[in-house]
């Protein structure tokens, strides 16, 4: 690193915003795509938009590639440092800036992570609805840059749907302030096409977000089948009845067992092939008319049982297995890798047997506990990462499964992202031409391509445009 | 040079060439026939307009063409799976058409919007035209799932898709809805669907409708439509109720309101009430936090539609000039998409 330039960023940052030394610096070398690895030459860690903007100012009279790093909870590769690139954490920008009860929005700093928000609002009777389940450690910023999903995302949409506004810094250090919250943009939607961006366009420092209305009632149904094939029919059943809960979640009997063994241990029964997880919410009369429609449609597939979470204390329990179950599937093997891909939801039950049958046929273990209702798989496989042969199977699988869901009218990801990844996969989807235009875009934004490069576009398109 | 007018003519024939006042108007058949226009305005440096029915033209700020393009021919749904709850069609089918379809199999369309007959899918979402039922669904620009696209130069490009949940690539749709046709010609969209009640009520309130304002923001009514229209002395209020029989009901009790509309002829006169009150002309766009409601209402003048959630109203009268503030960005973006200047500037 160029002394002028390192002695530049000591100014702005001081000796706590530095992360110099080879072995601080490795926890930083990969996100939850851990067999990529990088160590990033410097890491800075600012406090606020205006240290961001400076540093960024000199990173950009250096041309030296940025990645930025939430919690680094990312599963695709959206936060490995690139060769010769600084990366810029957002782990002192955890502040909370505001909350405006009465219009139900929240500003925060992009540091703040997910769940404390929600629990920063509990008392109003607010909360903020994207929940990943990675919540209780991911930032709100990785979020938006991930355009992240959670269980109830089914009912409340996705991230983008709760972004009302962003401060964003520019690859060349400037400051685009557009964190008033707005319900339609002004001019083009910078917001929203920042959202799910992967981190390619500046870095969020601060975010306006929806805060929604907690709901009178919430109950958690659980739904035990003997297969898993008739769990995930009975959601395609759900979607055809035009059924609207707030979440519809699949676990398999691999998940149950991976998290009644572990210290989340929730009650799921073990000799259930399948469950499905159901929350209703609204007023009483809402959650009263939903529960008319899914009772009979779950028992006509065949659930063997069908109950009520009893109380908010088991509800609790029941959700924090769910989204515990990739830590708990720790135990199964060393490594996980956490595939996800779209399918049409009238073919769950054909993607995941098929999904399934990939992975046996490589030898590979796998496990499903995914957001059923939106169609978005996760076939979790099991492996090793220090055994390069079963890595490679485990690739190939990756592969094929995405070919699968391709074929069926599926998509590459559906909460994830591309990233590192599955960048390779982009070709078989887009063509030259789409793709061009997603590197023109970008462009506008980063002319020299130094924000996270080398994700999600492949090399070869970008070059194209510029020929 | 030959004029706009002989060249179009040329391309694809006399009898698809009309006018829009002065501007001669294209209506091609089919996608080629729109890639080839915009390939002869890149080869011509002619500068096109693209539209719809040209309802909303009004929405943007004036802006100089060579000649209109509308994609009105290009219509028809291409995939609907009732099952899946995703539409696909393309950009001239009318939002009458889609609604009726896709009510025949229990499902809500949004935006609700006035003359939803004369509005076309791709003029919509190039407009970024949120509906009556906007508190209940949020804007238009969160439901469009994928879009296939005309660039200036003619090239078909595509982002997103037909599922309810994607991440896989940059959200080009996002840039393009709300464009107003300055970046691409919408060729076809997928659009997410809601489900349709089974119980419909409607009614309409003298006044400014606080209390139902209120019951709407603190969730113990959750109406599909709720929006405020101008009248001679003051503001009417329109609502939708609906949901499962008991959920409306209750709705209906807890506002002790009998004089409703159920069924059919509730959304008819849901429609009646969004052709009443949505500005035909040139319209300003207007916003606000639900805490300066009352601010926005005491500017409001002449024909004016308001729909709470985070507050947009429009109102007729000339845009004023500094309503789209041209940030560097977007220039960037513009001048990145659509390098020959083919598409018109917005304003
Ligand atoms: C156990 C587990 C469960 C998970 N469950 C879910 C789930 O249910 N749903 C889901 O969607 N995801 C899930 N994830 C994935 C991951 O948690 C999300 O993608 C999350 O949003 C990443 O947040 P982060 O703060 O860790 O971001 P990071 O991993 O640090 O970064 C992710 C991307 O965002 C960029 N980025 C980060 N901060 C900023 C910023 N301020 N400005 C610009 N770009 C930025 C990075 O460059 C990178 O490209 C899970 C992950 C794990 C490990």
């Amino acid at each position: 690193m160029d002394p002028g330039l390192l002695r530049g960023l000591r100014e702005i940052l001081g000796e706590a915003g530095l992360v110099e030394r080879r072995n601080q610096r490795v926890p930083y070398e990969c996100d939850g795509l851990a067999f990529a690895r990088q160590l990033p030459e410097l890491v800075l860690l600012p406090r606020n938009t205006d240290e961001t903007a400076r540093c960024m100012r000199l990173l950009d009279e250096a041309h030296v590639p940025i990645v930025a790093r939430g919690a680094g909870t990312g599963l695709s590769g959206g936060a490995t440092p690139v060769e010769h690139g600084v990366l810029i954490g957002t782990s002192r920008m955890r502040a909370i800036l505001e909350i405006d009860e009465r219009n139900r929005f929240a500003r925060v700093q992009a540091g703040v992570v997910n769940v404390d928000l929600s629990h920063a609002v509990e008392q109003l009777g607010l909360f903020y609805a994207p929940d990943p389940s990675s919540q209780k450690a991911c930032t709100l910023g990785g979020n938006v840059a991930e355009n992240s999903g959670g269980p109830h995302c089914f009912r409340h949409g996705t991230t983008t749907r709760h972004v009302l506004g962003l401060v964003i810094v520019t690859p060349q250090g400037e400051v685009l302030d557009l964190s008033k919250a707005r319900a339609e943009p002004e001019g083009l939607d910078l917001v929203g096409f920042f959202t799910g961006s992967e981190g390619m366009l500046g870095v969020a420092t601060e975010l306006t977000l929806r805060l929604t209305q907690t709901p009178p009632v919430v109950e958690t149904w659980l739904a035990l089948f003997r297969e898993l094939d008739e769990a995930c029919e009975c959601v395609s059943d759900l979607i055809r009845a035009r059924a609207e809960p707030s979440a519809i979640e699949i676990l398999d009997q691999l998940t149950i067992e991976a998290v009644e063994a572990s210290v989340l241990r929730a009650g799921y029964p073990k000799e259930a092939g399948a469950v499905l997880l159901l929350e209703l919410e609204g007023r009483e009369s809402e959650v009263a008319a939903q529960a008319r429609i899914l009772e009979p449609l779950v028992r006509a597939r065949g659930a063997f049982e069908l109950r009520r979470a009893r109380d908010p204390a088991e509800r609790t329990r029941l959700w924090a297995g769910r989204k515990g179950a990739y830590g708990a599937m720790g135990r199964v093997a060393p490594d996980l890798y956490v595939c996800d891909a779209v399918v049409p939801r009238r073919k769950l039950r054909e993607l995941v047997r098929e999904t399934t049958a990939i992975c046996e046929a490589r030898g590979l273990k796998v496990a499903n506990v995914f957001h059923a209702g939106d169609g978005n798989l996760h076939p979790n496989i099991s492996y090793d990462r220090r055994d390069k042969e079963e890595l490679a199977r485990v690739l190939d699988a990756g592969d094929a499964i995405l070919k699968a869901c391709l074929a069926a009218g599926g998509t590459l990801s559906g909460e994830h992202g591309i990233g590192l990844e599955k960048i390779g996969a982009m070709e078989w989807l887009f063509t030259r031409e789409d793709l061009a235009a997603m590197c023109r875009a970008r462009e506008a934004w980063d002319p020299e391509c130094r924000m996270n490069p080398g994700k999600l576009i492949p090399m070869r398109a970008c070059m194209e445009t510029r020929t | 040079m030959s004029d706009p007018r002989t060249l179009l003519e040329r391309e694809i024939g006399a009898a698809q060439v009309s006018s829009l006042g002065a501007l001669p108007l294209a209506e091609p058949r089919d996608e080629e026939q729109l890639c080839a226009l915009l390939r002869l305005a890149t080869r011509e440096h002619l500068c096109v307009l693209p539209l719809g029915f040209g309802t909303k033209l009004a929405w943007r700020a004036s802006s100089v063409a060579d000649f209109a393009l509308t994609t009105r021919a290009l219509s028809g749904i291409v995939e609907y799976e009732p099952d899946e709850g995703v539409i696909t069609a393309r950009a001239g089918t009318t939002l009458a058409h889609l609604r009726a379809r896709t009510a025949a199999e229990r499902h809500w369309l949004t935006p609700f919007v006035a003359r939803e007959e004369r509005t076309s899918l791709g003029g919509a979402i190039s407009a970024g035209q949120s509906g009556l039922d906007r508190l209940r669904f949020g804007p238009l620009r969160h439901h469009v799932l994928g879009l296939r696209v005309a660039l200036g130069d003619g090239t078909v490009v595509k982002s997103g898709g037909r599922l309810v949940k994607n991440v896989t690539g940059y959200d080009m749709h996002r840039l393009y809805t709300g464009a107003h046709g300055s970046l691409c010609v919408v060729l076809e969209a997928s659009l997410r669907l809601f489900s349709a009640p089974r119980r419909y009520a409607w009614l309409q309130v003298p006044g400014e409708g606080r209390e139902w304002l209120e019951a709407a923001w603190r969730g113990a009514i959750r109406p599909l439509i709720l929006a405020l229209g101008r009248v001679e002395n003051g503001w009417e209020l329109g609502v939708l109720l609906g949901g499962a029989e008991e959920v409306v009901a209750e709705e209906l009790a807890l506002v002790q309101h009998a004089a409703t509309l159920e069924g059919e002829a509730a959304l008819t006169a849901a429609r009646t009430f969004a052709n009443t009150h949505t500005p035909e002309g040139a319209c300003t766009r207007l916003e606000c936090l639900p805490t300066g409601l009352g601010e926005l209402l005491s500017r409001a003048r002449g024909r004016c539609l308001v729909l709470p959630g985070v507050v947009t109203a429009q109102i007729e009268g000339a845009p004023p000039a500094a309503e789209r503030p041209q940030r560097t960005l977007d220039r960037r973006i513009k001048q990145a998409l659509d390098p020959h200047g083919v598409l018109a500037e917005v304003g």
